[in-house]
């Protein structure tokens, strides 16, 4: 493989997959942390 | 807001909603991770440019489809109905006409979505059963599937009935359990295939392939319009399902951060899916890779991928492990649909399990054209995958009536300390969206002109002509507008309590 195919397959898993891990981790943690209403305040 | 929290004319009931938001986003990422990210995304990669594609389709993740995730959250938690009564409630009356197009056109695509599922199954078990003779004549095996097959009926069957079964369940106990099982194990197989396709001899010109950025690709502006249309069908924005499942998601919900943890890991998952068939491809065709990739989404799934597992050793486990990938997440975009449709039905008075077996029998029915003859197959792939981008074009449009920036305000305000959706969404919006989408739609017009003189381009009888796009989307508009003042009675009162916003 070519260097700069090299390159570009690093940039584009860092990109979605590094950027797909962050993002599902900082989001479950948030959840954990509590960001959200109590289930009872959703039901109607 | 006084709208009824579960279905048009019932009393105000417990509502359905996400346990967990893991639940959630597994859920959308079944909903986004479909046949297409392992068919389609992969060949037209490969056919524009490899790297020079990836770069205009990473980008435009962010131009189109996640604003417009966003805006369908901001819909169906406002108003917690599926795409009509959403559609109507942000407009009124006429609002339900739009709000039909799009669900009709992602109903007409679960139709024929089913067959593909059941396809994908059939292919598993048959490749894990009798592996010579899929394998021996793969051609002649996938035309006598896909031309008047009781097998192909019998698939679609049991693919729509599986996804009855688990819709029937509910959002928590069906829809939410089964995909927290499918998404792990979708990734695990393609994560399998990917090793195993790269450590083939010669696997590695497939990654080649793959990253290398060639400039004058990315100078052309088909790479770019092609990257924006594989974007804009991947990741399942326009099309109602991302409303649906806001339905059931909670107040405070994280929207923007949810909104694109699904849309990363879809385009995450198309990349994996990439790089377990191109170097299989390239290791395994060799000098025909080329024409392998040329034969469209069914002739490169169908006919030349079994072919080229034969040629190894171990290629059986490898096919099974590849379709079984492949039956998963159509069988999760297929639940998506199924819940679309199932929740429009239940908007109408109806309860969840006689709206599924309604939608189920219709579906079933529905899809047997498709099942079985390729051309009305392919006809209704092109009339509605075109179709999405006018849903698209709906979203967008109905934000823009409401006020972009009231809607950002009152819908999709973030919950203490959650990512604030900020002015950029305006003018992703007002700008970005319409230039996109007249962007595409004329191109795929215009790829066809090329094809056709005048009166077959325009003959509603063809298979990829532009007539039978206005006759069939022309018919569904005009039934929705005559039908548009029941429906709207039916939902009941759709008015809108702005002053109460989304977000309680």
């Amino acid at each position: 493989m070519s260097v700069s195919a090299v390159v570009m397959m690093v940039v584009m898993l860092t990109l979605f997959w590094g950027g797909f891990a962050a993002l599902l981790t900082l989001s479950l943690r948030r959840e954990r942390g509590g960001d959200q209403t109590d289930p009872k305040e959703d039901e109607q | 807001m006084t709208l009824p929290s579960h279905g048009g004319q019932g009393a105000p009931m417990r509502r359905e909603q996400f346990t967990s938001r893991w639940g959630l986003i597994a859920s959308l990422l079944g909903m986004a991770i479909g046949a297409g990210n392992l068919w389609r995304f992969p060949r037209v990669a490969a056919q524009n440019g490899g790297g020079a594609f990836l770069i205009p389709w990473a980008v435009f993740l962010f131009l189109w489809s996640v604003p417009l995730m966003l805006v369908e959250f901001g819909m169906g938690r406002a108003t917690r109905r599926g795409p009509i009564g959403a559609f109507g409630a942000f407009l009124g009356r006429f609002g339900v006409v739009p709000g039909v197009f799009v669900a009709f056109c992602t109903t007409a695509i679960m139709f024929y979505y089913a067959v593909v599922t059941g396809w994908c199954a059939y292919y598993t078990v048959a490749l894990a059963v009798d592996f010579g003779r899929v394998t021996g004549n793969a051609s002649g095996h996938w035309q006598s599937v896909s031309h008047f097959s009781w097998v192909t009926v019998a698939f679609h069957a049991a693919a729509m009935t599986g996804a009855v079964l688990v819709v029937a369940g509910g959002v928590a106990r069906g829809i939410e359990r089964v995909n927290k099982v499918l998404i792990p194990l979708l990734v695990v197989l393609l994560f399998g295939a990917a090793v195993c396709g790269i450590s083939l001899p010669g696997g590695s010109q497939g990654l080649e392939f793959l990253f290398h950025v060639d400039m004058d690709r990315l100078a052309h502006h088909k790479t770019w319009l092609e990257a924006l249309s594989q974007s804009a069908w991947s990741t399942g924005a326009g099309w109602g399902l991302i409303l649906t499942y806001a339905v059931y998601t909670r107040s405070k919900e994280d929207v923007l951060l949810s909104s694109l943890v699904a849309g990363v890991g879809n385009n995450a998952a198309s990349l994996l899916a990439a790089m377990a068939i191109l170097p299989a491809v390239f290791a395994l065709a060799g000098p025909q890779a080329d024409k392998a990739l040329g034969s469209g989404n069914t002739g490169l799934l169908f006919v030349w991928l079994p072919q080229l597992f034969a040629r190894i050793t171990g290629g059986q486990v490898l096919a099974v492990a590849f379709f079984g990938a492949v039956t998963l997440a159509a069988l999760s975009s297929l639940l998506s649909m199924v819940e679309m449709a199932t929740r429009v039905i239940m908007d109408l008075g109806f309860d969840r399990r006689r709206a599924v077996v309604i939608i189920g029998g219709v579906g079933f029915l529905a899809g047997l054209p498709s099942a079985l003859h390729l051309d009305v197959f392919d006809n209704q792939d092109w009339v509605w995958g075109l179709g999405l981008l006018v849903s698209g074009a709906f979203f967008a449009l109905t934000t823009i009536v409401h006020g972009v920036r009231r809607f950002r305000t009152d819908h999709l305000r973030p919950a203490s300390g959650a990512w604030r959706t900020g002015w950029w969404f305006d003018v992703l919006i007002y700008v970005a969206i319409p230039i996109e989408f007249v962007a595409m739609m004329g191109w795929w017009f215009y790829s066809v002109s090329a094809k056709h003189d005048l009166a077959t381009y325009m003959n509603p009888a063809g298979i990829f002509t532009v007539g039978t796009c206005l006759l069939q989307w022309g018919l569904l508009l005009g039934i929705a507008a005559v039908v548009s003042g029941w429906i709207h009675r039916r939902v009941g009162d759709m008015g809108l309590d702005l002053r109460g916003g989304g977000v309680p």
